[in-house]
């Protein structure tokens, strides 16, 4: 064997184990890189961020309440630009298309690539049309044929290095609509209020990083960016709706200054309707201009003589008086230096606990809280929550703290104002959540707004939560028996629904400010649910400072009954007779 | 004379040098058809590759598609829409007198909304999607040396029984 033979022999060997080992090393690289590189890529310069699309908000039946629309974010590709030569052109179509300042468009195609801390790419405009995207589209499709036609042309002449990608940003088909609970999220990201707030987390998914590549089309298809979780809330848009206009046309009829309508289910907790006046648009946000965005959850107030509720339901808990307690009614009573009258400072005479309510007695509920005793009260009033978080699922709920014999704010007097809810500052939500104890049992129910949320294909069901049992069931079933009775009495005539028993009670709230109660302005609530004997619905109205009248009695009673006549239909609940007709023909 | 008969039964040299040169191009004709075969597979991989990469191109522009249209729906039929239409067809919201009601049995009101059937497994990306384009050689081979173990275990009980 001669040498030339043996050294030809020996390169091919070396360069096939050579050739051998690149592909080996090479498979194993591809094979093992899962265990250096990592899942999702940190933000580097070099990286864009791209959000998932935002996931959708429905109400209980699957209408949308907050969708997404399909915008562009127009950028420059620096890399592409620079080779290209052509900040120039690019900053002369652009802005001619998307109505941008020509010197920022070409300040901005003219950056160095890698230069202001490794920068690569920027961004033209964020929320291009489809229709812009089209004629750059065209633009550039037009350039490049002109190029290759004209050989005189270089790439200074063409539109490389522009580059868009579809994002999308929130839009709200109802307009105004619920928008109280909704809150709204803003084109750059920002969630404010309610829902979007609240569960932005879960309805922003995770975003993700994709490198900037030197070529065009670098936002192709190459990577996953799963959607956010999606929201079926609990509210019914049918009676979201008819709440609105009730809650609008009285705040406008009564010259109110803001109005509040609460429906809840008190078995479940769940807020069938939350309406406010007024509302924003959240797709012109800016244009809102009140303090509060959704005062049933964000806005403190003595609520008055529907608090009166608490202190009966208590004192009936308690053994201490029964619907048939009599009380002689004096025209005062006096609790440490404090002398408590009634609302027409008037002496009723000889009284029961269930006329009491009908004719809402301060002094006959002073007298009850006196009875019930200081601590006894006030325990009372914290299982019923009152003066803490109801934990509701909406951003921006607001909380006043309850003066107890603990507090070194508290003085004896407070025992006679809280027990006809002056001097105690509660939101409507609070209301409607102590409320539910009452009308479900004994069982205060937590309200919630998501019934369930659904995530890559799982739908999970939020669950029903109690959050305490302040009273027993006979209890409840005893002060909602004595507030349907009392609701069949002259006080009550306007808020008569014919045919359904329905609990209920007014409140008319003299308004601190500067340490002293306004003359001639009050807020006037109700609060009432039923059918009585097996309660649907819990609802809970609020007038601020309405210049009709005073009176809840005269204010808001009427509005209370409209609201019922509407749920009635709206919730399909027979009139009690019939109702219990129809189930006494299914038991035979 | 140990030497002598080493010598007399040694293979010439250039025969030793051939063996030698012919075992060295078996292990790299060897290794050239592995990586024939796993280049063959791999681009086979590749193309299916850009087939999957095509039709999440596809689904992706879709789902931009759905979500235009659902905002588009959304927008049709809204509350206000809704009612404006309802009005114009010469129909009115009922009152509460004008209600009768009948018990229709087996119907309990109307469903909550359902968006997914729950099942994450029905995902339609892990049924277009085969295991042998996803996993990795080492993933493929610890399958098949569990699916043997399994064989082997379900063998052995079987002749127990």
């Amino acid at each position: 064997m001669n040498h030339g033979f043996r050294s030809r022999l020996g390169f091919t060997s070396a360069f096939f184990y050579i050739m051998a080992l690149l592909i080996t090393l090479q498979t194993v690289r591809l094979q093992t890189r899962w265990l250096y590189e990592p899942e999702v890529p940190a933000e580097t310069p070099g990286m864009v961020q791209v959000q998932p699309e935002r996931g959708l908000i429905y109400d209980r039946y699957g209408h949308i309440l907050a969708a997404n629309k399909t915008v562009y974010e127009v950028g420059l590709n620096l890399n592409l630009i620079a080779k290209a030569q052509n900040a120039e052109t690019i900053a002369r179509v652009l802005s001619q298309i998307l109505e941008l300042d020509y010197n920022e468009v070409y300040t901005k195609a003219s950056t160095v690539p890698g230069s202001e801390g490794g920068v690569y790419y920027k961004v033209a405009e964020h929320f291009a049309t489809g229709e812009q995207v089209d004629q750059i589209w065209e633009n550039m499709n037009e350039y490049a044929k002109r190029a290759s036609s004209d050989k005189e042309l270089d790439e200074s002449d063409t539109l490389v290095g522009i580059d868009w990608m579809p994002k999308t940003i929130r839009v709200y088909p109802e307009n105004s609509l619920a928008s109280n609970i909704l809150g709204y999220d803003t084109p750059w990201g920002d969630a404010h209020f309610g829902v979007e707030e609240n569960y932005d987390t879960l309805l922003s998914g995770t975003p993700v990083y994709v490198k900037v590549q030197d070529s065009s089309h670098i936002f192709e298809a190459d990577y996953e960016v799963p959607s956010g979780a999606s929201l079926v809330l609990t509210i019914d848009r049918d009676i979201q709706a008819a709440m609105e206009k009730i809650i609008d046309e009285a705040v406008e009829d009564n010259g109110a200054e803001l109005g509040v309508l609460v429906v809840m289910d008190p078995e479940t907790g769940d807020l069938l309707a939350m309406a406010t006046t007024p509302r924003a648009d959240p797709n012109n946000y800016t244009k809102f201009k009140e303090d509060s965005y959704n005062p049933a959850i964000d806005r403190s107030y003595e609520p008055g003589s529907v608090f009166k509720i608490f202190t009966m339901a208590s004192a009936i808990d308690a053994g201490k008086v029964t619907p048939n307690t009599s009380f002689l009614d004096t025209g005062g009573y006096t609790i440490g230096k404090q002398t408590y009258q009634n609302w027409d400072r008037m002496a009723w005479g000889p009284q029961t606990m269930t006329t009491c309510m009908e004719n809402s007695l301060n002094v006959c509920l002073a007298w009850v809280a006196d009875e019930l005793g200081t601590d006894n009260f006030y325990n009372y009033l914290k299982a019923f929550r009152i003066g803490r978080s109801t934990n509701i699922d909406l951003a921006g709920e607001v909380v006043w703290p309850l003066w107890t014999p603990k507090d070194a704010q508290w003085q004896i007097e407070l025992l006679g104002a809280n027990s006809f809810g002056q001097s105690v500052m509660v939101t409507p939500i609070q209301m409607v959540m102590a409320a539910s104890a009452l009308a479900n049992d004994g069982n205060m129910v937590a309200p919630r707004i998501v019934k369930s949320y659904e995530y890559n294909g799982v739908q999970q069901d939020t669950s029903v939560t109690v959050v305490n049992t302040p009273i027993s069931k006979k209890s409840a079933r005893t002060i909602t028996n004595m507030l349907s009775v009392s609701m069949e009495g002259e006080t009550y005539q306007a808020a008569v629904i014919d045919g359904y028993k329905i609990a209920g009670k007014t409140g008319t709230a003299q308004i601190p400010e500067d340490g002293r109660y306004l003359e001639d302005v009050t807020n006037t609530s109700f609060i009432g649910w039923g059918p009585a004997d097996d309660p649907k619905f819990l609802v809970y109205i609020w007038l601020e400072k309405p210049t009709s009248d005073i009176w809840a009695s005269l204010v808001v009673s009427p509005i209370f009954k409209r609201t019922i006549n509407e749920l009635v239909v709206l919730m399909n609940i027979p009139p009690d007779d019939v109702r219990q007709n129809l189930y006494a023909n299914t038991l035979e | 004379m140990t030497q002598k008969i080493v010598q007399a039964y040694q293979q010439a040299p250039w025969r030793i040098r051939v063996q030698r040169i012919a075992a060295v191009l078996l292990v790299v004709v060897l290794i050239g058809i592995t990586s024939g075969v796993y280049l063959y597979i791999s681009s086979q991989s590749a193309e299916a590759g850009l087939m999957i990469w095509e039709y999440e191109k596809e689904i992706k522009s879709s789902k931009s598609r759905i979500t235009e249209l659902q905002t588009e729906l959304a927008e049709l039929t809204s509350y206000s829409r809704m009612e404006a239409k309802a009005q114009e067809m010469g129909f009115h919201r009922i009152a509460k007198g004008e209600a009768k009601f009948i018990l229709v049995p087996g119907f309990y009101g109307r469903e909550i909304a359902r968006l997914s059937e729950g099942n994450p497994m029905r995902s339609g990306e892990q049924i277009v999607i085969r295991p042998a384009y996803t996993q990795s050689l080492s993933e493929w081979l610890y399958q098949k040396y569990t699916e043997v173990l399994n064989e082997d275990q379900i063998m052995v009980e079987g002749a127990r029984e």
